[in-house]
């Protein structure tokens, strides 16, 4: 087939045609798929690919198979700081990166790019977030509260004593549960549903006591009251929710 | 010339490909229907500004990866498509609470290895690389170094620091040695700021593993994880200090960055800093640390520390013992 210097032309949505060596094409699989599975000399399109961006990520691929080939005498700090200095772009650039290292498939840039996205998302607000990435807020109000509930749920309950499954219980705490502090115990059975004292009182209580011993089931009260969360495959938890205020 | 475009998507890899080129392709409508909000095209044109909302979801999970609950949190707030996206991330997060709970055996649940195994991999099949960590954690304290390694590699590929270190000291364990990988790794985690891999990084580059021996860069980088808190690099760092290898030397330095190993409980360190206080003169003070070393192992500490004692009066020597009894170490990130 090839010797070292065999090349491969690319050409981008906006006509522009790069012919590079093969050794530095084939980072992309994408590429690498099309070369080896069709004919060596024709040209191959890069539909969703600018000429600008496509040229910043032939730069990127030649410095690397440079670098690991050992045709060029660079450590692995430089390298990083190549790579660093690489992704200081404009967010346009960026975002046009992501997707080209995607379609391309070129791992290794889709990791950078990515862990530059990351590390301007850390640590910021989601208004900030939005303000950095231009980003219009489609949230309303309910759908808002509703994913921090999901997980202010979910944490206090999984955070706090009251979330067990019954049958883990440690023999101590069998026969009975703290209350958390929030006033919300979350019981997770494999099946039963655990029935608690003075379940009547709850609607306007706001701390709970729980049950000497798992009694049968469900009044029509509870019944009402039972919310069923699905957290993947195989994982059934329910949380009960009471009338009080949450 | 005959003209090539993009494979469909039939080789069996995970990302999502954009739609591209062939106007009679009938892939777009498969790889559209995750993805409600953008038309056939990826929004490349400069004047709309990119939409970084609708970035494809599992390029989404990849940035995500390695966030903890908060920052999870904040980017599930930032716009429905992204709270879409980040539910598996979100959902992993649960499963790593519950593991933890069960690895530990917190909060009133018997202590349960398989079960908290079980949970971190559910959590790493999700994509969350703690949940990656944990498990591989698990598996290396079962002696599974092989199924760790994976778990470590995939983690450390997602940007997840622990998981880089994890792995960098992994390979340096293994058989055979691979010290080059290691030191590659221990450099990215130590990047992110890692302080046990600024520390082993700064211990490779001592003594010349997988990479150039180089004095400057050890101390530096020692001189970083103890003022990250790590404990054995700050009594580096202080010999580095004392010894003016690869820092200038400055016998301040020295005896701050000896003081604080000493006060967080390192051996050596209390003992050499319990000679130099004894070499000010301060005795009460020298002889606690020397006790304190005596009793942490440091047979060489006794004979000074009795040297001392016998130049206490009785007072002063019970005082010594029980200001040692009640020491307690200072926190550190170990």
């Amino acid at each position: 087939m090839g010797s070292t210097s065999t090349k491969i032309k690319l050409r981008t949505s906006d006509q522009k045609v790069f012919e590079v060596e093969k050794a530095v094409a084939v980072q992309s699989q994408t590429i690498k798929y099309i070369y080896e599975n069709g004919c060596p000399d024709s040209v191959i399109h890069v539909h969703s690919v600018s000429g600008d961006i496509l040229s910043k990520i032939l730069d990127y691929c030649k410095k690397h198979v440079n670098s690991a080939a050992g045709k060029e005498d660079i450590s692995p700090e430089e390298l990083y700081e190549w790579d660093a200095n690489f992704v200081k772009v404009d967010q346009n650039t960026l975002f046009d990166l992501i997707l080209a290292a995607n379609c391309l498939k070129i791992e290794s840039l889709l990791d950078l790019t990515c862990q530059t996205v990351a590390n301007m998302i850390k640590g910021k607000r989601p208004e900030e977030i939005r303000t950095t990435f231009n980003i219009k807020n489609d949230y309303t109000i309910e759908a808002e509260e509703a994913v921090r509930r999901e997980n202010k749920w979910a944490f206090d309950m999984l955070g706090g004593v009251g979330t067990m499954v019954i049958e883990e219980l440690a023999d101590d705490t069998m026969s009975k549960c703290v209350t958390n502090a929030k006033s919300r115990v979350c019981v997770i059975a494999a099946n039963q549903i655990v029935m608690m004292r003075s379940i009547s009182k709850l609607a306007n209580k706001k701390s709970i006591d729980v049950y000497k011993q798992p009694q049968n089931p469900t009044t029509p009260r509870i019944k009402e009251s039972v919310k069923q969360i699905n957290v993947g495959t195989g994982f059934i938890e329910l949380f009960f929710h009471f009338k009080c205020k949450m | 010339m005959k003209q090539k475009t993009w494979p469909d998507r039939s080789d069996g890899v995970r990302f999502t490909a954009f739609p591209l080129s062939k106007p009679n392709d009938n892939e777009e409508n498969i790889i559209l229907s995750r993805r409600s909000k953008i038309g056939s095209k990826p929004s490349l044109s400069p004047t709309d500004g990119p939409d970084f909302s609708a970035l494809p979801f599992d390029i989404l999970t990849k940035i995500a990866a390695s966030f903890n609950f908060p920052n999870l949190l904040a980017a599930s707030l930032v716009c429905r498509s992204w709270r879409d996206a980040l539910r598996p991330l979100r959902e992993a997060m649960m499963l790593l609470r519950y593991g933890k709970r069960f690895k530990h055996g917190r909060g009133g649940v018997r202590r349960n290895l398989d079960k908290a195994l079980d949970s971190f991999l559910k959590g790493a099949a999700r994509g969350s690389t703690l949940a990656m960590v944990d498990a591989g954690l698990v598996y290396w304290e079962r002696g599974l170094k092989e199924e760790a390694i994976a778990l470590y590699q995939k983690a450390a590929a997602l940007g997840d620091p622990a998981g880089q270190c994890n792995l960098g000291i992994s390979y340096l364990h293994a058989q055979p040695q691979n010290h080059k990988e290691a030191v590659k790794w221990l450099h990215q985690a130590s990047i992110g700021g890692y302080t046990r891999a600024q520390y082993q990084l700064a211990l490779c580059l001592h003594q010349g593993l997988g990479v150039h021996r180089n004095l400057y860069e050890a101390a530096k980088w020692y001189l970083k994880a103890a003022e990250g808190g790590y404990v054995r690099a700050m009594y580096n760092a202080s010999l580095c200090y004392s010894s003016g290898v690869g820092l200038s030397q400055s016998r301040r330095q020295a005896r701050k960055w000896m003081r604080r190993a000493a006060d967080r409980g390192h051996s050596k360190a209390q003992f050499e800093h319990g000679l130099a206080l004894f070499s000010e003169g301060e005795m009460m003070k020298a002889v606690v640390y020397l006790e304190l070393a005596t009793r942490s192992g440091e047979t060489a500490a006794t004979h000074v520390k009795n040297v001392i004692l016998q130049q206490l009066s009785a007072t002063s020597r019970e005082r010594a013992l029980l200001l040692a009894d009640n020491w307690r170490a200072l926190p550190s990130s170990r």
